[in-house]
């Protein structure tokens, strides 16, 4: 009988985990889709603070598939692809240009991305969400 | 008699040298919903059912093959993106291609790639859309167990590009989306059909040790240098250079500036460019700025070092037959002009020999 009440309660944890899971999934594109603001990188797990010409960079995903971002001070837009079993974005300039930002963590607070430039491949950059007008 | 083949195909694939990995996909991530169409059938087109050739840890080659037939596993994907649906338009899927990659291709770096050519069609038979699509991931160079654990994952991030390319393309090609039939009218059918570009592979990477003899008008030397190269699809390499070389002054010009012996020891920085004339072929052109000393000795036995820094551009053939292992065989010229009390400008020949593994 013992070993009933484990199978159910281990049953049921799991059940648990894989709708959290399937919840969490659901609300990556939701919670991507925000004012991002550059808060610092990181990297082996030391933080480096963002240069002055950095202070403002941010990155906004809206939920039309487009983002607007500033980086180094210079703004740029385009669209995005949001690729959830390869866990990135992958942000098309005016150009055409592409580059995939990998997701390494995601909340409705925080977001980490590792961008797939060489100089920058490691490199995981902190964000913050951001009330900040953007412009 | 399914049993005795098996046993044939296994004792074969050993034979050849070949073990077998199998990959399954874990679950897909992707829901797509208010989607009017489904994937109703999936055909595998390819020739050959692997997913391809990769060195192992210790470096022995594994054929790598999904763990149930390929267009159960397609299938299963594609029904958890979109939802079956009998009001739904149905799909037809062809696998042109699938195959996973990996290769070194940068001193430091390995790429891992996922690669897909799907076709998609009508139930009339109709293709409306036609997607290839490169998945690939940069690691670092050591990254081999991450790389054949993350295989899988390239698989499904290449599955739902060319899903999403798929619906992207649909909505582009009309303001209406599929009838229900499934059926196409002119405005709709595709230019976009035969865009797919052949397959190019990732370059094989060369690790090469070289040891080359110069000779000049004043000097005779050796040089040793390890250099490493991805030979990719490009017509021009840069590849990555480290050497070491020695020269001693050999003519009487010595003696008219005063000197008994002249002995440089030199380090190599610089840019080198191979030029692929084909694969194993390459011209080779180089301009580096030597840094080193020079050891000068009087008439008298008297020794005086001197700073070296020059400019040195060569050009010549480098030919690598054997691309796994074997020997590298190279000839060309050089001209160097540098601060030596000696002489400041020089031209000569040089002729190389080596290995790549």
């Amino acid at each position: 009988m013992k070993i009933y009440t484990w199978l159910i309660a281990i049953a049921y944890f799991l059940t648990l985990a894989i709708l959290n899971e399937t919840n969490t999934q659901e609300s990556t594109s939701k919670m991507l889709c925000n004012m991002w603001q550059l808060k610092t990188y990181s990297v082996k797990g030391k933080k480096y603070a963002p240069n002055k010409k950095e202070k403002e960079d941010y990155i906004l995903f809206k939920e039309n598939r487009t983002f607007t971002s500033k980086s180094e001070g210079k703004e740029e837009n385009g669209k995005y692809i949001l690729n959830t079993n390869g866990a990135y974005a992958l942000l098309i300039d005016k150009k055409g240009d592409t580059i995939k930002a990998y997701i390494n963590s995601i909340s409705k607070k925080f977001l980490v991305l590792k961008y797939a430039i060489n100089e920058m491949r490691d490199v995981e950059v902190h964000y913050n969400t951001s009330t900040l007008s953007i412009n | 008699m399914k049993k005795i083949t098996n046993v044939f195909l296994i004792f074969f694939s050993v034979a050849f040298g070949f073990s077998q990995t199998t990959i399954s996909l874990k679950e897909n991530l992707l829901e797509i919903k208010n989607q009017n169409f489904y994937i109703d059938k999936v055909i595998d087109d390819r020739q050959e059912l692997h997913l391809g050739v990769i060195a192992d840890n210790s470096g022995k080659k594994v054929k790598m093959s999904f763990q149930k037939e390929p267009v159960q596993i397609i299938k299963k994907f594609m029904d958890a993106a979109l939802a079956v649906a009998i009001d739904k338009v149905p799909i037809t899927l062809r696998i042109q291609h699938l195959k996973i990659e990996e290769a070194q291709t940068s001193i430091d770096k390995r790429t891992a790639r996922a690669y897909i050519a799907l076709h998609f069609y009508a139930e009339n038979g109709e293709v409306l859309h036609k997607v290839a699509h490169y998945e690939d991931q940069v690691f670092p160079v050591s990254s081999v167990t991450e790389i054949k654990e993350t295989h899988e994952k390239r698989i499904r991030a290449a599955l739902e590009y060319c899903l999403r390319s798929f619906m992207d393309a649909q909505k582009e090609n009309t303001t209406n989306n599929l009838t229900e039939d499934g059926m196409l009218d002119n405005a709709r059918s595709t230019k976009k059909v035969s865009t797919i570009k052949t397959y190019v592979p990732l370059g094989k990477w060369f690790n090469m040790l070289t040891f080359k003899r110069m000779t000049d008008r004043y000097n005779k030397g050796w040089n040793v240098a390890y250099t490493g190269f991805s030979d990719h699809d490009k017509d021009l390499i840069i590849p990555f250079v480290i050497g070491y070389g020695q020269s001693r002054a050999t003519s009487d010009i010595l003696q008219k500036r005063g000197y008994s012996a002249v002995d440089s020891y030199v380090f190599g920085f610089g840019l080198n460019g191979y030029i692929k004339i084909t694969p194993g072929f390459y011209v080779d052109l180089g301009l580096n700025v030597p840094i080193g000393i020079e050891v000068l000795r009087d008439l008298e036995e008297k020794k005086a070092t001197n700073f070296l820094v020059g400019l040195r551009a060569n050009q010549g053939v480098k030919i690598i037959p054997w691309k796994d292992f074997g020997i590298v065989v190279g000839a060309g010229i050089f001209q160097h002009w540098q601060t030596s009390k000696v002489n400041h400008k020089n031209f000569g020949f040089q002729l190389e020999v080596g290995i790549n593994f």
